[in-house]
């Protein structure tokens, strides 16, 4: 007998871990920090990805669940 | 049996008569609504195997466009990282005070709770 979707179970579990900080730099110079700090910056713009992709996956989800109930709650007569 | 010549038994059959249509009407209405039930809930299930369906393939389709996106990312990082070695001043030296400082700042994060670069401390000079 199918039932609603677990929605959240549609996230993959390695999202669950986050996204790892760039490493740390590999020298002590100018260029080693600020390349760094360009790196850290790459993490966090795939962690923010990552938060918008979740949220739009559960919220499509939720709303295919939500039309499913309103459709097998149409009355009889209404065929449209 | 029931004499119709007189009021009485008319009265008696009309009821009877009443009795059963009111029984054929309530047993088909109670029919009809069992059936609506039956059609709603096949609907029901039908609806929710497509949704969780569509639900998987969306989810699998953001997933593999965010795989696309972050190896975009790091194709950036390692561009931008050869832009700035190569810019001028790059190779200067930082204080040891403030490397020291920028790492263990670092280490404050959760983000490099039990990294190696944590962990292992260099000796102290």
């Amino acid at each position: 007998m199918a039932a609603p979707t677990a929605c959240s179970s549609l996230i993959p579990s390695e999202w669950r871990e986050g996204v790892e900080g760039a490493p740390f730099p590999e020298g002590s110079t100018v260029g080693d920090w600020i390349a760094m700090v360009d790196a850290q910056t790459g993490q966090l713009d795939k962690a923010n990805g990552r938060t918008v992709d979740t949220i739009g996956i559960i919220e499509r989800c939720e709303a295919r669940d939500r039309a499913t109930v309103a459709e097998a709650r149409k009355p009889w007569w209404q065929f449209w | 049996m029931i004499d119709l010549s007189k009021t009485g038994g008319k009265i008696i059959a009309l009821a009877i008569a009443a009795a059963i249509v009111g029984l054929v009407v309530w047993g088909g209405l109670t029919l009809f609504g069992n059936g609506l039930n039956i059609r709603r809930t096949a609907t029901l299930e039908r609806g929710q195997a497509g949704a969780a369906v569509e639900s998987g393939k969306d989810a699998i389709g953001t997933v593999a466009g965010a795989g696309r996106r972050d190896a975009g990312i790091d194709d950036q990082t390692r561009e931008n990282d050869h832009a700035i070695r190569s810019a001028e001043g790059a190779s200067a030296p930082v204080s040891d005070a403030a490397d020291r400082a920028g790492r263990d700042s670092l280490c404050k994060r959760a983000a490099y709770r039990g990294s190696a670069d944590c962990v292992q401390q260099p000796d102290p000079k």
